[in-house]
């Protein structure tokens, strides 16, 4: 599940107390004050997360947080970030039977930015073992 | 989160989109009758002709903020000689089917993911944009349930040196991003 932190220290979880399940639009109601946007994952809650002011990736392995930027990152090459967070998914199908269940393929967290006078897309892509690449596209 | 559910809306004839709701359908079987879940053994081709085309939209259930970057392609199987599927990812519907060859920007269906969204999704009147598009929510169990794609077209070509028989089988996947 997915986790936001604002500027104020207020925290919105995507599963509330009650079990309900948030909708991401509360997220984006908030995006300009949004500080940093973690994802829990699997049953052994490896985490990863990315600032939002900064671009700064982290990944928490063993208890202790790593971090890392985007490639040649430096404070001035990237603005306007706003957040991604999807997850993508692949169903089949053939003529004659129809949609079948999709199937996870990974979850992106990460941001979009002006880089280079580009828009790009940065992010996590995680799979369902929790393996992850950095993807730039 | 689980995937969204996904279905196929099918408008024959002269049924249009905004005014008819259109039929949710199991199949894209396609044949020489503009019939919804046809049987292709009661509809066959001939040799050179083409089949009727298919005017299809994607329907997406469930609770979701938006669905974005959506591409159709076939994923598995191999056509047999002489025969093929055209597509368009983005189609006004414009009379009844028929089958006189379609004109698309896409010509066939992709053989591996495609590099673009061809599967065109739009809020409002903004193209790729993604959904949804509230204007066309047709069901209400979930935040934007029942939103729908554009429409599509599909349409299986043939020669007159095509074989005889029922149709390869043919895996095609639609891939999307939900948030």
């Amino acid at each position: 599940m997915w986790q936001a932190r604002f500027e104020d220290g207020s925290i919105l979880n995507q599963i509330t107390e009650k079990g309900d399940k948030r909708s991401y639009q509360e997220v984006l109601d908030k995006v300009d004050v949004l500080e940093t946007l973690t994802l829990i994952a699997g049953t052994n809650k490896r985490l990863f997360n990315v600032h939002l002011k900064s671009g700064r990736f982290g990944v928490k392995i063993h208890d202790s947080w790593q971090y890392f930027f985007f490639n040649d990152y430096n404070q001035d090459t990237l603005t306007d970030f706003q957040p991604i967070y999807f997850e993508r998914y692949r169903h089949d199908f053939t003529l004659e039977k129809g949609i079948q269940e999709g199937t996870l393929d990974f979850i992106g967290l990460g941001y979009s930015a002006i880089y280079k006078g580009e828009r790009k897309r940065i992010y996590l892509a995680i799979n369902s073992k929790r393996s992850f690449c950095l993807k730039v596209e | 989160m689980a995937s969204l559910d996904v279905k196929f809306i099918e408008w024959n004839e002269s049924q249009t989109p905004g005014t008819y709701d259109g039929t949710e359908v199991t199949t894209l079987n396609f044949g020489s009758t503009d019939t919804a879940d046809l049987t292709p053994s009661s509809a066959k081709i001939t040799a050179g002709d083409n089949s009727y085309s298919k005017h299809i939209k994607f329907q997406f259930s469930g609770s979701f903020t938006s669905i974005t970057n959506a591409k159709v392609y076939k994923s598995a199987g191999t056509y047999e000689s002489n025969v093929d599927i055209l597509y368009s990812g983005s189609s006004q519907k414009t009379g009844a089917p028929s089958q006189t060859t379609i004109t698309t920007n896409d010509g066939s269906i992709p053989t591996s993911l495609p590099s673009y969204n061809n599967l065109v999704l739009r809020v409002g009147s903004t193209t790729d944009a993604g959904l949804p598009n509230p204007s066309d929510v047709h069901s209400s169990p979930g935040y934007y349930s029942g939103s729908r794609s554009d429409i599509t077209v599909w349409q299986l070509t043939t020669t007159e040196s095509s074989p005889a028989g029922a149709g390869a089988q043919l895996t095609h996947t639609i891939q999307y991003d939900v948030s």
